[in-house]
């Protein structure tokens, strides 16, 4: 089938046609098999014209009023350039014409030369506040399916020059427009030439979204970083940009990539930065906590239960045993049993519809737990650990994958070694993070004094003055606040 | 400049501290050698001295010879045979005190942590991560330090702070009465000759960035080794006296057991635990670095990666041999006259040749050097060069040239843009 | 890239294998008997007898994973025997049907017998050098003459013995006056300190007159109930004599960091009720013609809790008269405890040694330390000067109820 297409499509003459007629009938031989598509000959006083379009995708109103009613006036002179009321290009080749077509504009056969004009409408989404970055302070609008309402929302962000948009299209069936954003004073160059390099290598089918761009671009497909980032709002990318980053853009989806991602930016929110200096702190504290209860707890908390109970205190200890009297499990499977048990709640609450969701939910927390509980089944610490864990890595949604993978792996490394399990599963989560290097950077770069201003913490707006030096090579100065002395000016 | 991994002086301050820390954290030899009495705490402090005193010949070598990795500059002094004799005689030193660590890390676990676990699984457990560190190369190695090394300073601090309730100011008295001055400075000198990190510091150095130095990083990670290692005994020594910490195998395990009131804080001495074995893996791995490392800069065989797997197979391998698995053997380490005297004469007396064979043969290694150095310092400005935007691409008035912020100006009032 | 991805399976395959398949160090905490309180005791063969109280939980679980906390829990007792402490442990392991776990132990008890003759040096080795067990344990001389009489004692409320006793001696450390509460990290400090000799705990389960009460055993025999007064002095690892209260108040006074204790100075024939906070003394020691001489100087501070006497506590010219008072009652009962160990004991528990050592030029005390508890402290002279200050009188100025009519 794939030979068969491509032969035909090799097979398409090259040449425009000299007669309408002729026209007309190239392209049906092409596109006449689809009933969507318009192909209308008629005559105006001069010659004949032929229109293309493609329906639900053009304006028919303008088509109609700015195309086919000039050229059916009777004062038409020949001349397009007075007749046609919208911008028009001319397409040479009959590939060009073709691509016109598919792309939504209305093309125009005329005396031997073809016009394409730029007449699209269709239906689309309008602008809505993305579900999964929601903020209580920000902006709220978020990108669409349309990539000129994203280049337009992009434009509105960063209204300087050096905000440069490249397109490609890639996808043999596709033909999908992907545009590759950066600020030209800023942008690492290093980053940019392997992104746009590898990108005009992609030879395949189709990119319906930005998902295939990233697991084609990514350098180690079984890694849990591939040091791309996602995001669905205009001032995160914008953001993103003025840190020296670049953006990818696909027509056809709202998520945007910024290439490459450093890890401390999966904890990092837009809401910290608008946002004072103390409440910005106490956010990023509470999801660095998070972070580390998601990952750590059930490991610990089954490495030190199972093999060092001389580190418990007496009375959990007591507790501990009275609660796992009765029940058939191990400590470290009864915790394993649950863990797996949350992240299916968790699954299931995100794919069902949002009411019956809910109460699936609340039903599967409390009652499941409560009855396994009274059922002898697992014990009240272990449900308690698994419940700390999972709602903690509710709070740090970008690393749901990475905290699912190493709190089994913690899990599973505390329940055969104890402290020694977690410490060696500690040392070597921190060297995959450490060793990570997306297009040359590393994710987790160590923080000289500039970059550690807003890492971990945040100071005050005023402080940070330079941009992330381990991305920006150039141009680092973000903003002069302060005089020689290094007092702040405002 | 792409391909080599770049270090921060900080960095390379903390790896150098972190692992020398490690002594103190097991077993605090200190409180055994000299008067091994209340008086360690001075021996400990009047070791500083020595250690800069012993560590002198390297330093001085290695500022000579800034951009040669280590073998490159055992190979310039001695001659291409004589410098890759002096490196394999490093390699063995490395990876002595690769298995040395080992042993250390694994008996301790089964003395205090899993006692009927198996030898065999503990070494796994340890080796496998080391390896895995080594591996990925110093530029991981030295990020993974900035992480590990601060929590480590941390625990140290913190169980200083908490057990201050029980500590009791006479265990350190009589100050100095009970000790005769040559068993401090003999106490002092073999706790200096434990301290093998230089040859840290002169094998990462040559990746150390732009505008670091060396001479920084080892001042800073004396401070921080000085100042933790005298936190480390004198908490101790309040706490246990100085008696009973001696009988101990690991004193400052045995003293976070103590501190904690019955309230708020109780049995810390799992953090003790967990820092304790990520420093000891952090130090396997540097080391095993570094034995890989030189074997392959000695053979130029492959690449320093595959070094690490037979290097860690065999250490495994000596760790299973039934003298090793018995506690006494690791009282061989504690002694000194074992130990300290190998680092003493690696460490030390080696380097001091080296230094003088330089000396004698200044005139004809310095052109060398100078030829190094203009290499180094070419491929600098090339990179310099290299990274500046490229002026074609920029449009006309951004003023990128400069490093000036490049902040917009408010347009000027009669450019509103175009209605839609 | 396979062979990498080879790599990383068989090695995850060998770990999994590996580890799974023995269970070595790990144990399930409902597997564990919990071990809090033990009792060494010597039997006339000469074996020792180790009695232990084990926590005990109910069997089911019925609301007790939904209710939590420790109700409906007891203990047990038993015995185990063996010649060696260590063999005791095997004896355990075919009278308990779980693995005993001695890391939570509150208390080790020694019978009176045991400590006089054999002394505890034998069984502290054998915990020190165990991983588990810490230091934390206190240590108790037991007066009794059965002493598996203590097991029996009524615990007021609490459900364990180690437990009531751990909080007792926890919580009261401060507070106590007519006793000191040992524990095995102070007596192993204490033993290796030269110049000083560690004490001891002591306790006794004696008849009590009129018991309380526990709602719902009205019916119950006359029960026993645990005294902890008194001090035991030990030389080395062996007890050589007991201190009663009053002794023992010395010890604590000297030793012991006090803060708010009661106690009573008597003025004539009435009494004064205080609450007493020391500092720690300053020893001076000196040495003249093979003689040591000890000047102790304490500084007390009272509160006046209680005044059955006609003395008005806010004035300054009848307080000076109580100090005074209060100054020749501590003087004296420091001065006769004192002189009783020189005299019965011949044992420094007080740390004069250390002192010394600190104070004198160290030949000095390399040449006399063998033979310090037994000569010079013995023969010291001592001299002892208490300087008490009345700091404050309670809420009201003269004494209730004189100036009312």
């Amino acid at each position: 089938m794939n030979e068969q297409t491509q032969a035909v499509a090799e097979a398409k003459p090259k040449k425009i046609a000299s007669s309408a007629a002729r026209f007309e009938k190239q392209i049906e031989e092409v596109l006449g098999k689809s009933f969507d598509v318009v192909i209308y000959r008629f005559k105006t006083v001069l010659e004949e014209a032929v229109i293309i379009y493609i329906d639900g995708m053009v304006n028919k109103d303008l088509v109609d009023r700015d195309i086919i009613k000039p050229l059916k006036l009777q004062d038409f002179n020949g001349d397009v350039n007075l007749t046609f009321k919208i911008p028009f290009i001319k397409a040479d080749t009959f590939d060009k014409v073709l691509t016109s077509i598919l792309d939504g504009n209305a093309v125009v056969y005329y005396n031997k030369s073809v016009y394409s004009m730029d007449v699209k409408m269709f239906e689309k989404r309008g602008v809505e506040t993305p579900p999964g970055e929601e903020v209580n302070r920000g902006p709220k609008e978020g990108f669409t399916e349309n990539i000129g309402t994203n280049m337009s929302m992009l434009r509105r962000k960063l209204k300087t020059t050096n905000l440069i948009f490249e397109k490609i299209v890639i996808g043999k069936q596709s033909n999908t427009v992907i545009v590759l954003t950066y600020l030209d004073n800023i942008v690492n160059r290093d980053v940019l030439d392997q992104v746009r390099e590898k990108l005009k290598k992609i030879n395949t089918d189709a990119i319906l979204e930005t998902g295939y761009l990233e697991q084609y671009l990514e350098e180690k497909p079984f890694s849990l970083f591939s040091g791309i980032g996602l995001s669905q709002k205009p001032d995160v990318v914008a953001m993103r940009l003025l840190n020296g980053k670049v953006a990818i853009m696909c027509d056809g989806t709202p998520h945007v990539l910024t290439i490459p991602e450093l890890f401390i930016e999966t904890i990092h929110t837009s809401e910290e930065y608008y946002s004072r200096t103390i409440q910005a702190n106490i956010t990023r504290f509470l999801k660095i906590l998070a972070l580390a209860l998601s990952i750590l707890t059930p490991g610990v908390a089954v490495a030190i239960i199972t093999f060092h109970q001389e580190m418990l205190p007496f009375t959990f200890l007591i507790t501990l045993i009275q609660a796992t009297q009765g029940t058939p499990l191990t400590e470290a499977s009864e915790l394993f049993f649950l863990a797996i048990m949350f992240e299916l709640l968790k699954e299931a609450g995100l794919r069902m519809p949002k009411i019956i969701g809910a109460s699936i939910t609340i039903v599967g927390g409390l009652v499941l737990g409560e009855t396994a509980m009274r059922a002898g089944i697992v014990g009240a610490p272990s449900v308690i650990f698994v419940a700390i864990a999972s709602v903690a890595s509710l709070a740090v949604t970008n690393l749901n994958e990475f905290g699912i993978v190493y709190r089994f792996i913690f899990l599973f490394l505390g329940s055969i070694m104890g402290i020694l399990g977690i410490s060696v599963g500690i040392v070597i989560m921190l060297t995959q993070l450490v060793s990570t290097e997306a297009f040359g950077i590393p994710i987790l770069a160590t923080f000289n004094k500039e970059e550690v201003k807003d890492s971990f913490i945040r100071y005050p707006l005023k402080e940070i003055e330079f941009r992330p030096s381990t991305v920006v090579k150039y141009n680092l100065r973000r903003s002069r606040l302060k005089n020689e002395k290094g007092e702040s000016i405002l | 400049m792409n391909k080599y991994p770049s270090i921060c002086q900080n960095q390379l301050a903390l790896m150098i501290a972190g692992s020398a820390l490690m002594f103190p954290y097991s077993f605090m030899p200190v409180l055994r050698t000299g008067p091994a009495n209340q008086d360690a705490w001075i021996v400990m402090l009047c070791s500083i001295v020595f250690i800069i005193a012993l560590n002198a010949p390297f330093l001085i070598l290695k500022n000579k010879f800034l951009n040669f990795d280590f073998v490159e500059m055992n190979e310039a002094i001695l001659g291409k045979i004589g410098g890759k004799f002096v490196s394999l005689i490093y390699t063995f030193f490395a990876f002595s005190c690769y298995t040395a660590c080992m042993l250390i890390a694994t008996m301790y676990t089964r003395i205090y942590l899993l006692v009927e676990t198996p030898q065999w699984i503990v070494l796994l457990f340890v080796i496998i991560p080391a390896m895995y560190i080594a591996t990925s190369g110093a530029g991981t190695i030295a990020r993974l330090a900035t992480f590990i090394e601060p929590y480590i300073l941390l625990t140290i601090f913190v169980f200083c702070v908490v057990g201050i309730n029980n500590m009791e100011l006479f265990n350190i008295l009589p100050i100095l009465k009970d000790s005769k001055p040559m068993d401090i400075v003999e106490g002092a000198f073999f706790t200096a000759a434990r301290f093998s990190e230089i040859l840290i510091l002169v094998v990462f150095s040559i990746y150390l960035r732009r505008g670091h130095s060396l001479n920084k990083s080892y001042f800073r990670s004396l401070a921080v080794f000085g100042v933790s290692f005298f936190i480390i005994v004198i908490s101790t020594i309040l706490l246990l006296s100085s008696g009973v910490a001696k009988l101990m195998h690991a004193p400052f395990y045995v003293y976070s057991r103590q501190v904690g009131g019955e309230d708020l804080l109780q049995r810390l001495q799992v953090f003790n635990a967990l820092a304790w074995i990520m420093g000891t893996i952090l130090k396997l791995s540097i080391y095993s670095y570094m034995a890989s490392f030189f074997l392959y800069k000695v053979t130029n065989f492959k690449s320093q990666k595959f070094f690490v797997y037979p290097l860690s197979l065999l250490a495994f391998v000596v760790n299973m041999l039934p003298f090793m698995q018995r506690s006494a053997t690791l009282d061989l380490f504690k002694q000194d006259t074992t130990y300290p005297l190998f680092v003493l004469f690696i460490a030390f007396i080696v380097p001091l040749l080296l230094l003088i064979v330089y000396l004698i043969r200044q005139k004809s290694i310095k052109p060398i050097i100078d030829q190094r150095n203009q290499a180094v310092a070419d491929a600098e400005a090339k990179h310099d060069a290299a990274v500046q935007p490229k002026p074609g691409n920029a449009p006309k008035n951004s003023g990128q040239n400069s490093n000036e912020a490049n902040i917009p100006q408010a347009p000027p009032p009669g450019d509103s843009p175009q209605q839609a | 890239m396979i062979k990498k991805r080879l790599w990383i399976v068989v090695m995850i395959i060998i770990m999994l294998v590996a580890t799974m398949s023995g269970r070595w160090s790990r144990q399930e905490p409902k597997n564990l008997a919990i071990g809090i309180a033990y009792l060494y005791e010597k039997t006339d063969e000469g074996i020792y007898s180790i009695t232990a109280e084990i926590v005990h939980l109910s069997g089911t679980n019925e609301s007790g994973a939904a209710t939590g906390g420790q109700s409906g829990s007891l203990s047990i007792i038993r015995n185990f025997k063996g010649p060696t402490v260590s063999e005791t442990v095997r004896d355990t392991e075919v009278k308990v049907e779980k693995v005993f776990f001695g890391s939570q132990n509150r208390v080790r008890f020694f019978s009176e017998e045991l400590a006089r003759e054999d002394g505890i040096l034998d069984i502290l080795d054998f915990f020190v050098r165990d991983h588990i067990a810490d230091e934390r344990p206190y240590l108790f001389v037991v007066k009794n003459e059965k002493p598996t009489d203590i097991f029996e004692a009524d615990l007021g409320g609490s459900a364990r013995l180690g437990e009531h006793i751990h909080h007792i001696a926890s919580k009261r450390q401060d507070t106590v006056l007519t006793t000191t509460f040992v524990n095995t990290l102070k007596f192993v400090r204490e033993y290796y300190c030269e110049g000083m000799q560690p004490v001891i705990s002591v306790v006794e389960a004696k008849e009590t007159e009129a018991a309380y009460k526990t709602p719902g055993m009205e019916d119950e025999p006359k029960k026993t109930e645990l005294v902890f007064e008194g001090l035991g002095v030990m030389k080395g690892a062996k007890l050589v004599g007991l201190l009663s209260e009053r002794e023992a108040m010395t010890y604590t006074l000297l030793r012991e960091d006090i803060k708010g204790a009661h106690t009573s100075i008597p003025v004539g024939e009435k009494e004064i009720g205080v609450k007493l906070s020391n500092s720690r003394p300053k020893i001076k020691t000196s040495y003249e013609n093979g003689r040591v001489k000890i000047n102790i100087d304490l500084k007390l501070k009272l509160s006046v809790s209680e005044n059955e006497t006609e003395y008005d506590v806010s004035q300054y010219r009848d307080i000076k008269i109580l100090e005074n008072i209060a100054n020749n009652h501590f003087r004296k009962e420091i001065e006769s405890t004192i002189a009783k160990i020189q005299r019965e004991y011949k044992s420094d528990i007080f740390g004069f040694g250390m002192h010394f050592h600190v104070q004198q030029k160290h030949d000095l005390w390399e040449s006399i330390k063998e033979e310090w508890d037994d000569k010079y402290f013995a023969e010291a002279d001592i001299t002892v000067k208490v300087d008490s200050k009345i700091v404050f009188s309670g809420e009201t100025r003269e004494k209730f109820g004189v100036n009312a009519r």
